[in-house]
Protein backbone atom coordinates (compact mmCIF):
# COMPACT_ATOMS: atom_id res chain seq x y z
CA UNK A 1 0.00 0.00 0.00
CA UNK A 2 2.66 2.48 0.99
CA UNK A 3 4.60 4.12 -1.81
CA UNK A 4 8.27 4.65 -1.16
CA UNK A 5 8.68 7.61 -3.49
CA UNK A 6 5.72 9.36 -1.94
CA UNK A 7 6.42 8.45 1.67
CA UNK A 8 7.87 11.05 3.90
CA UNK A 9 11.21 10.06 5.40
CA UNK A 10 10.63 10.94 9.01
CA UNK A 11 10.48 14.60 8.06
CA UNK A 12 7.89 17.21 8.76
CA UNK A 13 8.09 18.14 12.41
CA UNK A 14 6.39 21.46 13.04
CA UNK A 15 7.23 23.33 16.24
CA UNK A 16 5.35 26.44 17.22
CA UNK A 17 6.93 28.11 20.23
CA UNK A 18 5.42 31.05 22.11
CA UNK A 19 4.03 32.45 18.90
CA UNK A 20 2.13 35.72 18.97
CA UNK A 21 0.61 37.75 16.18
CA UNK A 22 -0.67 41.29 16.50
CA UNK A 23 -2.33 42.80 13.47
CA UNK A 24 -1.63 46.43 12.69
CA UNK A 25 0.76 47.19 15.61
CA UNK A 26 0.27 50.99 15.33
CA UNK A 27 -3.47 50.98 14.87
CA UNK A 28 -6.24 48.90 16.35
CA UNK A 29 -3.91 46.31 17.83
CA UNK A 30 -5.86 43.15 17.25
CA UNK A 31 -4.11 40.34 19.03
CA UNK A 32 -4.84 37.23 16.96
CA UNK A 33 -2.41 34.79 18.57
CA UNK A 34 -0.78 34.86 21.99
CA UNK A 35 1.73 32.46 23.55
CA UNK A 36 0.72 29.78 21.14
CA UNK A 37 2.59 26.48 21.54
CA UNK A 38 2.19 23.40 19.42
CA UNK A 39 4.32 20.45 18.38
CA UNK A 40 3.41 18.19 15.48
CA UNK A 41 5.39 15.00 14.98
CA UNK A 42 6.55 13.78 11.58
CA UNK A 43 3.78 11.83 9.92
CA UNK A 44 1.16 12.98 12.40
CA UNK A 45 -2.33 14.08 11.33
CA UNK A 46 -3.31 17.03 13.49
CA UNK A 47 -6.59 18.90 13.32
CA UNK A 48 -7.00 22.35 14.79
CA UNK A 49 -10.51 23.44 15.77
CA UNK A 50 -11.77 26.58 17.39
CA UNK A 51 -14.48 29.23 17.13
CA UNK A 52 -14.65 31.63 14.19
CA UNK A 53 -12.06 34.36 14.28
CA UNK A 54 -9.91 32.61 16.88
CA UNK A 55 -6.73 32.80 14.82
CA UNK A 56 -6.61 29.33 13.26
CA UNK A 57 -6.02 30.71 9.79
CA UNK A 58 -3.52 33.22 11.16
CA UNK A 59 -1.48 30.33 12.54
CA UNK A 60 -1.74 28.37 9.30
CA UNK A 61 -0.72 31.43 7.27
CA UNK A 62 2.31 31.91 9.49
CA UNK A 63 3.36 28.27 9.01
CA UNK A 64 2.75 28.55 5.28
CA UNK A 65 4.86 31.72 5.10
CA UNK A 66 2.09 34.05 3.92
CA UNK A 67 2.40 36.31 6.91
CA UNK A 68 4.91 36.76 9.67
CA UNK A 69 4.59 36.42 13.42
CA UNK A 70 5.16 39.26 15.88
CA UNK A 71 6.71 37.06 18.54
CA UNK A 72 7.94 33.50 18.97
CA UNK A 73 9.40 31.02 16.54
CA UNK A 74 7.99 28.47 14.13
CA UNK A 75 10.29 25.77 12.82
CA UNK A 76 9.98 22.95 10.35
CA UNK A 77 12.31 20.09 11.28
CA UNK A 78 15.40 22.05 12.37
CA UNK A 79 14.87 25.06 10.15
CA UNK A 80 13.28 28.24 11.44
CA UNK A 81 10.53 29.27 9.04
CA UNK A 82 9.00 32.17 10.93
CA UNK A 83 10.25 34.61 13.53
CA UNK A 84 9.72 38.35 14.05
CA UNK A 85 13.14 39.17 12.62
CA UNK A 86 12.89 37.25 9.36
CA UNK A 87 11.05 37.93 6.15
CA UNK A 88 8.43 35.25 5.60
CA UNK A 89 8.43 33.22 2.44
CA UNK A 90 6.35 30.24 1.36
CA UNK A 91 8.06 27.14 0.08
CA UNK A 92 7.33 23.86 -1.65
CA UNK A 93 8.18 21.95 1.54
CA UNK A 94 4.83 23.02 3.04
CA UNK A 95 1.98 23.35 0.62
CA UNK A 96 -1.44 24.76 1.36
CA UNK A 97 -4.74 23.41 0.05
CA UNK A 98 -7.07 26.38 0.13
CA UNK A 99 -10.59 26.78 1.45
CA UNK A 100 -12.00 28.09 -1.82
CA UNK A 101 -9.77 25.94 -3.98
CA UNK A 102 -6.89 27.52 -5.85
CA UNK A 103 -6.39 25.40 -8.93
CA UNK A 104 -5.39 27.76 -11.72
CA UNK A 105 -8.53 28.03 -13.86
CA UNK A 106 -6.40 28.86 -16.90
CA UNK A 107 -4.44 25.61 -16.73
CA UNK A 108 -5.74 22.13 -17.45
CA UNK A 109 -5.66 19.47 -14.73
CA UNK A 110 -2.35 18.23 -16.09
CA UNK A 111 -1.04 21.78 -16.40
CA UNK A 112 -1.86 22.36 -12.75
CA UNK A 113 -0.25 19.12 -11.63
CA UNK A 114 3.07 19.66 -13.41
CA UNK A 115 3.25 23.32 -12.39
CA UNK A 116 5.21 22.93 -9.13
CA UNK A 117 8.05 20.64 -10.24
CA UNK A 118 8.48 22.58 -13.48
CA UNK A 119 8.60 26.00 -11.84
CA UNK A 120 11.15 24.76 -9.32
CA UNK A 121 13.20 23.33 -12.17
CA UNK A 122 13.12 19.91 -10.52
CA UNK A 123 11.70 18.12 -13.55
CA UNK A 124 11.46 18.60 -17.30
CA UNK A 125 7.97 18.66 -18.73
CA UNK A 126 8.02 14.99 -19.84
CA UNK A 127 9.21 13.82 -16.44
CA UNK A 128 6.65 15.96 -14.65
CA UNK A 129 3.86 14.65 -16.89
CA UNK A 130 4.93 11.06 -16.24
CA UNK A 131 5.07 11.71 -12.51
CA UNK A 132 1.66 13.43 -12.56
CA UNK A 133 0.13 10.45 -14.38
CA UNK A 134 1.71 8.03 -11.94
CA UNK A 135 0.26 9.94 -8.99
CA UNK A 136 -3.15 10.24 -10.62
CA UNK A 137 -3.14 6.51 -11.06
CA UNK A 138 -1.89 5.84 -7.54
CA UNK A 139 -4.28 8.28 -5.90
CA UNK A 140 -7.40 7.37 -7.82
CA UNK A 141 -7.88 10.25 -10.25
CA UNK A 142 -9.18 9.28 -13.66
CA UNK A 143 -6.81 10.01 -16.56
CA UNK A 144 -9.74 11.15 -18.67
CA UNK A 145 -9.84 14.46 -16.83
CA UNK A 146 -6.24 15.49 -17.44
CA UNK A 147 -7.02 17.75 -20.40
CA UNK A 148 -10.02 19.37 -18.73
CA UNK A 149 -10.02 22.83 -17.23
CA UNK A 150 -10.87 22.91 -13.51
CA UNK A 151 -14.26 24.53 -14.14
CA UNK A 152 -15.40 21.33 -15.79
CA UNK A 153 -14.62 19.23 -12.71
CA UNK A 154 -16.90 18.46 -9.80
CA UNK A 155 -16.01 20.24 -6.58
CA UNK A 156 -14.75 16.98 -5.05
CA UNK A 157 -12.50 16.29 -8.00
CA UNK A 158 -11.12 19.81 -7.82
CA UNK A 159 -10.00 19.11 -4.25
CA UNK A 160 -8.48 15.79 -5.32
CA UNK A 161 -6.48 17.51 -8.05
CA UNK A 162 -5.37 20.19 -5.64
CA UNK A 163 -4.14 17.60 -3.14
CA UNK A 164 -2.20 15.78 -5.86
CA UNK A 165 -0.82 19.10 -7.12
CA UNK A 166 0.62 19.54 -3.63
CA UNK A 167 1.90 15.97 -3.25
CA UNK A 168 3.79 15.92 -6.54
CA UNK A 169 6.26 18.33 -4.93
CA UNK A 170 6.89 15.80 -2.18
CA UNK A 171 6.34 18.39 0.56
CA UNK A 172 7.25 17.70 4.16
CA UNK A 173 3.90 19.00 5.35
CA UNK A 174 0.43 19.45 3.95
CA UNK A 175 -1.48 22.44 5.29
CA UNK A 176 -5.22 22.26 4.78
CA UNK A 177 -7.30 25.36 5.41
CA UNK A 178 -10.87 24.08 5.71
CA UNK A 179 -10.60 22.56 2.24
CA UNK A 180 -13.97 20.81 2.33
CA UNK A 181 -16.02 23.62 3.83
CA UNK A 182 -17.90 24.47 0.66
CA UNK A 183 -18.69 20.88 -0.30
CA UNK A 184 -22.05 19.17 0.19
CA UNK A 185 -22.19 16.47 2.86
CA UNK A 186 -21.99 13.49 0.53
CA UNK A 187 -18.98 14.82 -1.34
CA UNK A 188 -17.44 15.86 1.93
CA UNK A 189 -17.57 12.35 3.38
CA UNK A 190 -16.11 10.96 0.14
CA UNK A 191 -13.28 13.44 0.45
CA UNK A 192 -12.70 12.43 4.07
CA UNK A 193 -12.18 8.82 3.09
CA UNK A 194 -10.04 9.96 0.19
CA UNK A 195 -7.82 12.03 2.44
CA UNK A 196 -7.45 9.11 4.88
CA UNK A 197 -6.30 6.98 1.99
CA UNK A 198 -3.81 9.61 0.86
CA UNK A 199 -2.55 9.82 4.42
CA UNK A 200 -2.16 6.04 4.62
CA UNK A 201 -0.17 6.00 1.38
CA UNK A 202 2.05 9.01 1.97
CA UNK A 203 2.39 9.29 5.77
CA UNK A 204 2.85 13.02 5.35
CA UNK A 205 2.48 15.35 8.28
CA UNK A 206 -0.93 16.94 7.90
CA UNK A 207 -2.06 20.10 9.63
CA UNK A 208 -5.74 20.67 8.99
CA UNK A 209 -7.95 23.44 10.35
CA UNK A 210 -11.70 23.23 10.54
CA UNK A 211 -14.91 24.18 12.32
CA UNK A 212 -16.32 20.71 11.95
CA UNK A 213 -15.74 18.52 15.02
CA UNK A 214 -16.92 15.32 13.42
CA UNK A 215 -14.46 15.89 10.59
CA UNK A 216 -11.75 16.62 13.14
CA UNK A 217 -12.20 13.50 15.26
CA UNK A 218 -12.77 11.26 12.25
CA UNK A 219 -9.56 12.25 10.48
CA UNK A 220 -7.02 13.12 13.15
CA UNK A 221 -4.44 11.44 15.29
CA UNK A 222 -4.80 14.42 17.57
CA UNK A 223 -7.32 17.26 17.81
CA UNK A 224 -6.12 20.60 19.12
CA UNK A 225 -8.62 23.08 20.49
CA UNK A 226 -7.88 26.77 20.13
CA UNK A 227 -9.24 29.43 22.45
CA UNK A 228 -11.09 32.47 21.22
CA UNK A 229 -8.97 35.53 20.43
CA UNK A 230 -6.16 35.91 21.33
CA UNK A 231 -5.77 32.37 20.11
CA UNK A 232 -3.73 29.83 22.01
CA UNK A 233 -3.88 26.05 22.24
CA UNK A 234 -6.25 25.14 25.06
CA UNK A 235 -6.48 21.37 24.88
CA UNK A 236 -5.10 18.42 22.97
CA UNK A 237 -7.26 15.34 22.49
CA UNK A 238 -5.61 12.10 21.43
CA UNK A 239 -7.77 10.16 19.02
CA UNK A 240 -6.96 6.54 19.77
CA UNK A 241 -9.14 5.05 17.10
CA UNK A 242 -7.39 2.50 14.95
CA UNK A 243 -6.81 3.03 11.24
CA UNK A 244 -8.00 2.37 8.61
CA UNK A 245 -11.16 4.19 9.52
CA UNK A 246 -14.35 4.23 7.52
CA UNK A 247 -17.78 5.81 7.81
CA UNK A 248 -18.63 2.97 10.21
CA UNK A 249 -16.19 4.52 12.67
CA UNK A 250 -18.63 7.39 13.03
CA UNK A 251 -21.11 5.15 14.83
CA UNK A 252 -18.71 3.71 17.42
CA UNK A 253 -18.82 4.51 21.12
CA UNK A 254 -15.18 5.69 21.16
CA UNK A 255 -15.81 8.13 18.35
CA UNK A 256 -18.88 9.60 20.02
CA UNK A 257 -17.12 10.02 23.36
CA UNK A 258 -14.18 11.82 21.78
CA UNK A 259 -16.47 14.02 19.75
CA UNK A 260 -18.41 14.94 22.86
CA UNK A 261 -15.22 15.74 24.70
CA UNK A 262 -14.07 18.02 21.88
CA UNK A 263 -17.47 19.58 21.60
CA UNK A 264 -17.53 20.56 25.27
CA UNK A 265 -14.13 22.25 24.96
CA UNK A 266 -15.02 24.16 21.82
CA UNK A 267 -18.45 25.19 23.01
CA UNK A 268 -17.01 27.08 25.96
CA UNK A 269 -14.78 29.07 23.61
CA UNK A 270 -17.52 29.62 21.09
CA UNK A 271 -19.71 31.12 23.79
CA UNK A 272 -16.94 33.50 24.80
CA UNK A 273 -16.43 34.47 21.18
CA UNK A 274 -20.16 34.92 20.71
CA UNK A 275 -20.39 37.26 23.69
CA UNK A 276 -17.37 39.23 22.54
CA UNK A 277 -18.90 39.52 19.06
CA UNK A 278 -15.80 38.25 17.32
CA UNK A 279 -15.56 38.24 13.57
CA UNK A 280 -13.30 36.27 11.31
CA UNK A 281 -9.93 37.81 10.61
CA UNK A 282 -8.21 37.51 7.28
CA UNK B 1 -15.70 31.48 -3.81
CA UNK B 2 -13.98 30.75 -7.08
CA UNK B 3 -17.33 30.36 -8.77
CA UNK B 4 -18.72 33.65 -7.54
CA UNK B 5 -15.75 35.51 -8.92
CA UNK B 6 -16.05 33.83 -12.30
CA UNK B 7 -19.69 34.79 -12.54
CA UNK B 8 -19.05 38.46 -11.94
CA UNK B 9 -16.53 38.35 -14.77
CA UNK B 10 -19.16 37.10 -17.14
CA UNK B 11 -20.95 40.42 -16.97
CA UNK B 12 -17.87 41.96 -18.53
CA UNK B 13 -17.08 39.13 -20.84
CA UNK B 14 -19.44 37.43 -23.24
CA UNK B 15 -17.46 35.26 -25.57
CA UNK B 16 -19.09 34.86 -28.97
CA UNK B 17 -19.47 31.16 -29.64
CA UNK B 18 -20.06 31.27 -33.42
CA UNK B 19 -21.76 27.94 -33.10
CA UNK B 20 -25.34 29.13 -32.94
CA UNK B 21 -27.60 28.76 -35.93
CA UNK B 22 -27.86 31.71 -38.30
CA UNK B 23 -31.62 32.05 -37.89
CA UNK B 24 -32.77 31.91 -34.31
CA UNK B 25 -34.68 34.06 -31.89
CA UNK B 26 -31.73 36.38 -31.29
CA UNK B 27 -30.94 37.05 -34.91
CA UNK B 28 -34.60 37.72 -35.69
CA UNK B 29 -34.80 40.24 -32.87
CA UNK B 30 -31.59 41.90 -34.06
CA UNK B 31 -33.03 42.20 -37.55
CA UNK B 32 -36.25 43.71 -36.18
CA UNK B 33 -34.21 46.20 -34.15
CA UNK B 34 -32.21 47.41 -37.14
CA UNK B 35 -35.24 47.39 -39.47
CA UNK B 36 -37.23 49.58 -37.08
CA UNK B 37 -34.42 52.15 -37.07
CA UNK B 38 -34.59 52.42 -40.87
CA UNK B 39 -38.38 52.41 -40.91
CA UNK B 40 -38.75 55.24 -38.42
CA UNK B 41 -36.10 57.23 -40.29
CA UNK B 42 -37.99 56.71 -43.60
CA UNK B 43 -41.28 57.73 -42.01
CA UNK B 44 -39.84 60.84 -40.32
CA UNK B 45 -38.35 62.02 -43.64
CA UNK B 46 -41.40 61.08 -45.69
CA UNK B 47 -43.86 62.97 -43.51
CA UNK B 48 -41.37 65.81 -43.06
CA UNK B 49 -41.63 65.76 -39.29
CA UNK B 50 -39.89 68.80 -37.76
CA UNK B 51 -36.68 69.45 -39.77
CA UNK B 52 -36.37 65.92 -41.06
CA UNK B 53 -37.35 67.37 -44.45
CA UNK B 54 -33.71 68.49 -44.78
CA UNK B 55 -32.40 64.94 -44.35
CA UNK B 56 -31.90 62.44 -47.15
CA UNK B 57 -34.30 59.50 -47.29
CA UNK B 58 -33.11 55.88 -46.98
CA UNK B 59 -33.71 55.43 -50.73
CA UNK B 60 -31.43 58.35 -51.64
CA UNK B 61 -28.81 57.11 -49.20
CA UNK B 62 -28.94 53.64 -50.68
CA UNK B 63 -28.64 54.95 -54.23
CA UNK B 64 -25.73 57.25 -53.43
CA UNK B 65 -24.11 54.54 -51.31
CA UNK B 66 -24.10 52.01 -54.12
CA UNK B 67 -22.56 54.56 -56.46
CA UNK B 68 -19.94 55.45 -53.86
CA UNK B 69 -18.92 51.85 -53.19
CA UNK B 70 -18.32 51.42 -56.92
CA UNK B 71 -15.73 54.20 -56.97
CA UNK B 72 -12.11 54.04 -55.87
CA UNK B 73 -12.79 56.92 -53.52
CA UNK B 74 -14.74 54.69 -51.15
CA UNK B 75 -12.05 52.05 -50.97
CA UNK B 76 -9.29 54.55 -50.41
CA UNK B 77 -11.35 56.26 -47.70
CA UNK B 78 -12.17 52.99 -45.96
CA UNK B 79 -8.59 51.79 -46.20
CA UNK B 80 -7.14 55.05 -44.90
CA UNK B 81 -9.42 55.14 -41.87
CA UNK B 82 -8.96 51.45 -41.08
CA UNK B 83 -5.22 51.80 -41.24
CA UNK B 84 -5.22 54.82 -38.91
CA UNK B 85 -7.45 53.00 -36.42
CA UNK B 86 -5.36 49.85 -36.51
CA UNK B 87 -2.05 51.63 -36.12
CA UNK B 88 -3.31 53.79 -33.26
CA UNK B 89 -5.19 51.04 -31.43
CA UNK B 90 -2.49 48.39 -31.80
CA UNK B 91 0.07 50.88 -30.47
CA UNK B 92 -2.28 51.45 -27.52
CA UNK B 93 -2.45 47.69 -26.88
CA UNK B 94 1.31 47.34 -27.02
CA UNK B 95 1.88 50.06 -24.45
CA UNK B 96 -1.23 49.84 -22.26
CA UNK B 97 -1.30 46.08 -21.65
CA UNK B 98 2.21 45.66 -20.19
CA UNK B 99 1.82 48.94 -18.30
CA UNK B 100 -1.54 47.87 -16.88
CA UNK B 101 -0.18 44.48 -15.83
CA UNK B 102 2.66 46.13 -13.92
CA UNK B 103 0.39 48.76 -12.33
CA UNK B 104 -2.11 46.11 -11.26
CA UNK B 105 0.55 43.78 -9.94
CA UNK B 106 3.14 45.95 -8.21
CA UNK B 107 2.09 48.64 -5.78
CA UNK B 108 5.29 50.60 -6.29
CA UNK B 109 4.64 50.79 -10.00
CA UNK B 110 1.08 51.84 -9.37
CA UNK B 111 2.09 54.63 -6.97
CA UNK B 112 4.72 55.78 -9.45
CA UNK B 113 2.60 56.02 -12.58
CA UNK B 114 -1.05 56.08 -11.72
CA UNK B 115 -1.33 59.72 -10.50
CA UNK B 116 0.18 60.98 -13.77
CA UNK B 117 -2.12 58.82 -15.82
CA UNK B 118 -5.14 60.00 -13.83
CA UNK B 119 -4.29 63.61 -14.67
CA UNK B 120 -3.94 62.81 -18.37
CA UNK B 121 -7.06 60.66 -18.55
CA UNK B 122 -9.79 63.36 -18.59
CA UNK B 123 -8.13 65.23 -21.47
CA UNK B 124 -10.15 64.42 -24.60
CA UNK B 125 -8.11 62.92 -27.41
CA UNK B 126 -8.74 65.71 -29.99
CA UNK B 127 -7.11 68.15 -27.57
CA UNK B 128 -3.85 66.32 -28.22
CA UNK B 129 -4.05 66.96 -31.95
CA UNK B 130 -2.12 70.27 -32.17
CA UNK B 131 0.69 68.84 -30.07
CA UNK B 132 0.61 65.63 -32.07
CA UNK B 133 1.00 67.59 -35.29
CA UNK B 134 3.97 69.49 -33.83
CA UNK B 135 5.54 66.35 -32.37
CA UNK B 136 5.01 63.68 -34.99
CA UNK B 137 6.76 63.64 -38.39
CA UNK B 138 3.75 62.98 -40.61
CA UNK B 139 0.13 64.02 -40.71
CA UNK B 140 -0.89 60.36 -40.88
CA UNK B 141 0.86 59.73 -37.59
CA UNK B 142 -0.88 62.64 -35.92
CA UNK B 143 -4.31 61.41 -37.03
CA UNK B 144 -3.47 57.90 -35.76
CA UNK B 145 -2.43 59.47 -32.47
CA UNK B 146 -6.08 60.21 -31.60
CA UNK B 147 -7.33 56.60 -31.73
CA UNK B 148 -4.18 55.74 -29.82
CA UNK B 149 -5.12 58.05 -26.95
CA UNK B 150 -8.77 57.02 -27.11
CA UNK B 151 -8.03 53.30 -26.94
CA UNK B 152 -5.20 53.64 -24.43
CA UNK B 153 -7.21 54.29 -21.26
CA UNK B 154 -9.96 51.67 -21.64
CA UNK B 155 -7.31 49.05 -22.38
CA UNK B 156 -5.15 50.23 -19.48
CA UNK B 157 -7.98 50.35 -16.95
CA UNK B 158 -9.37 46.97 -18.01
CA UNK B 159 -5.92 45.44 -17.69
CA UNK B 160 -5.41 46.91 -14.22
CA UNK B 161 -8.84 45.68 -13.10
CA UNK B 162 -8.09 42.31 -14.65
CA UNK B 163 -5.04 41.92 -12.44
CA UNK B 164 -6.71 43.30 -9.31
CA UNK B 165 -9.60 40.84 -9.41
CA UNK B 166 -7.29 37.80 -9.52
CA UNK B 167 -7.92 35.93 -6.29
CA UNK B 168 -5.14 36.33 -3.73
CA UNK B 169 -5.08 32.56 -3.23
CA UNK B 170 -3.78 32.01 -6.78
CA UNK B 171 -0.74 34.12 -5.94
CA UNK B 172 -0.32 32.26 -2.68
CA UNK B 173 -0.68 28.86 -4.33
CA UNK B 174 1.89 29.85 -6.97
CA UNK B 175 4.33 30.88 -4.25
CA UNK B 176 3.72 27.65 -2.31
CA UNK B 177 4.54 25.73 -5.46
CA UNK B 178 7.88 27.49 -5.67
CA UNK B 179 7.34 30.15 -8.36
CA UNK B 180 9.71 33.06 -8.82
CA UNK B 181 8.20 36.56 -9.34
CA UNK B 182 8.87 36.26 -13.06
CA UNK B 183 7.04 32.93 -13.18
CA UNK B 184 4.15 34.43 -11.23
CA UNK B 185 3.91 37.18 -13.85
CA UNK B 186 3.70 34.74 -16.76
CA UNK B 187 1.62 32.03 -15.09
CA UNK B 188 -0.71 34.00 -12.82
CA UNK B 189 -0.82 37.73 -13.57
CA UNK B 190 -1.04 37.52 -17.36
CA UNK B 191 -3.46 34.59 -17.78
CA UNK B 192 -5.55 35.79 -14.85
CA UNK B 193 -6.00 39.20 -16.45
CA UNK B 194 -6.55 37.97 -20.02
CA UNK B 195 -10.37 37.87 -19.97
CA UNK B 196 -10.49 41.46 -18.82
CA UNK B 197 -7.73 42.50 -21.25
CA UNK B 198 -9.72 40.95 -24.04
CA UNK B 199 -12.78 43.04 -23.14
CA UNK B 200 -10.60 46.12 -22.91
CA UNK B 201 -9.17 45.46 -26.37
CA UNK B 202 -12.63 45.16 -27.92
CA UNK B 203 -13.80 48.36 -26.21
CA UNK B 204 -10.60 50.15 -27.21
CA UNK B 205 -11.08 49.13 -30.82
CA UNK B 206 -14.61 50.56 -30.87
CA UNK B 207 -13.53 53.86 -29.32
CA UNK B 208 -10.54 53.96 -31.67
CA UNK B 209 -12.93 54.35 -34.60
CA UNK B 210 -14.54 57.39 -33.00
CA UNK B 211 -11.11 58.89 -32.47
CA UNK B 212 -9.95 58.34 -36.03
CA UNK B 213 -13.09 59.91 -37.48
CA UNK B 214 -12.74 63.00 -35.30
CA UNK B 215 -9.10 63.29 -36.31
CA UNK B 216 -9.96 63.07 -40.00
CA UNK B 217 -12.60 65.75 -39.72
CA UNK B 218 -10.03 68.15 -38.33
CA UNK B 219 -7.04 67.23 -40.40
CA UNK B 220 -6.95 64.88 -43.33
CA UNK B 221 -7.28 64.51 -47.04
CA UNK B 222 -8.79 61.05 -47.13
CA UNK B 223 -10.79 58.86 -44.84
CA UNK B 224 -14.40 58.30 -43.88
CA UNK B 225 -14.44 61.13 -41.35
CA UNK B 226 -13.02 63.55 -43.88
CA UNK B 227 -15.59 62.38 -46.48
CA UNK B 228 -18.49 63.01 -44.10
CA UNK B 229 -17.38 66.54 -43.39
CA UNK B 230 -16.65 67.25 -47.05
CA UNK B 231 -20.09 65.95 -48.03
CA UNK B 232 -21.66 68.42 -45.62
CA UNK B 233 -19.72 71.32 -47.13
CA UNK B 234 -20.53 70.21 -50.68
CA UNK B 235 -24.20 69.60 -49.77
CA UNK B 236 -24.08 65.91 -50.74
CA UNK B 237 -26.17 64.95 -47.74
CA UNK B 238 -26.85 61.26 -48.58
CA UNK B 239 -23.12 60.61 -48.53
CA UNK B 240 -22.93 61.82 -44.91
CA UNK B 241 -25.21 58.99 -43.88
CA UNK B 242 -23.35 56.49 -46.09
CA UNK B 243 -20.13 57.48 -44.36
CA UNK B 244 -21.76 56.98 -40.98
CA UNK B 245 -23.04 53.55 -41.95
CA UNK B 246 -19.63 52.54 -43.28
CA UNK B 247 -18.00 53.55 -39.97
CA UNK B 248 -20.63 51.67 -38.01
CA UNK B 249 -20.13 48.48 -39.96
CA UNK B 250 -16.33 48.62 -39.97
CA UNK B 251 -16.20 49.52 -36.28
CA UNK B 252 -18.48 46.65 -35.34
CA UNK B 253 -16.60 44.21 -37.56
CA UNK B 254 -13.25 45.13 -36.03
CA UNK B 255 -14.56 44.80 -32.45
CA UNK B 256 -16.05 41.39 -33.23
CA UNK B 257 -12.80 40.35 -34.89
CA UNK B 258 -10.80 41.33 -31.80
CA UNK B 259 -13.14 39.29 -29.59
CA UNK B 260 -12.97 36.38 -31.96
CA UNK B 261 -9.17 36.44 -31.92
CA UNK B 262 -8.75 37.01 -28.19
CA UNK B 263 -11.24 34.32 -27.19
CA UNK B 264 -8.78 31.87 -28.72
CA UNK B 265 -6.25 32.92 -26.11
CA UNK B 266 -8.57 32.06 -23.24
CA UNK B 267 -9.87 28.56 -23.87
CA UNK B 268 -10.71 28.07 -20.19
CA UNK B 269 -13.17 30.95 -20.42
CA UNK B 270 -14.86 29.24 -23.33
CA UNK B 271 -15.29 26.19 -21.18
CA UNK B 272 -17.21 28.39 -18.77
CA UNK B 273 -19.26 30.12 -21.46
CA UNK B 274 -20.21 26.81 -23.00
CA UNK B 275 -21.32 25.35 -19.70
CA UNK B 276 -23.29 28.55 -19.09
CA UNK B 277 -24.93 28.19 -22.50
CA UNK B 278 -25.86 24.62 -21.66
CA UNK B 279 -27.34 25.56 -18.32
CA UNK B 280 -29.44 28.28 -19.98
CA UNK B 281 -30.75 26.17 -22.85
CA UNK B 282 -31.51 23.09 -20.76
Amino acid sequence: MADRTLMSKGEGRISVEEVGKIYDPEGVNVCALKDCNMEIDPGEFVMLVGPSGCGKTTLLNAIAGFSNVTSGIISLDDEIIASPSMHQSPGADRIVVFQGGALFPWKTVLGNLVYGPMMQGKMKRDEAVAEARRLMDKLGLSKSCEELYPEKLSSGMMRQVEIIRALINNPKVLLLDEPFRALDNMTKSLMHEYLLEVFAITKKTIFFITHDLEEAVFLADRVLIMTTRPGTIKASIEVNISRPRSFKTLATRDFMDLKEQAEAAVKEETLKAFEAGERELA
Amino acid sequence: MANAKEETLDFIWHAPTFKTKLVNRNTILSAVSIASLFLSWALLVHFQVYRFSLLPSPAEVLEEGIAWVKTNVFWIDAFATTLRVLVGVLAAYIIAIPLGLMIGWKKVFSDLTFPTLEVLRPIPAPAYLPLAILLLPTREASVAFIPFIDAFFPVLLNTITGVKIIDRDYFRAARCLGSSPKQIFWHVVLPGALPSISSGCAIGMGIGWMGAVVGEMITGKWGLGYRIWESYILIRYPLIVDGMIAIGILGLASSVLIRYLTVRLIPWRRAITESLDESITK
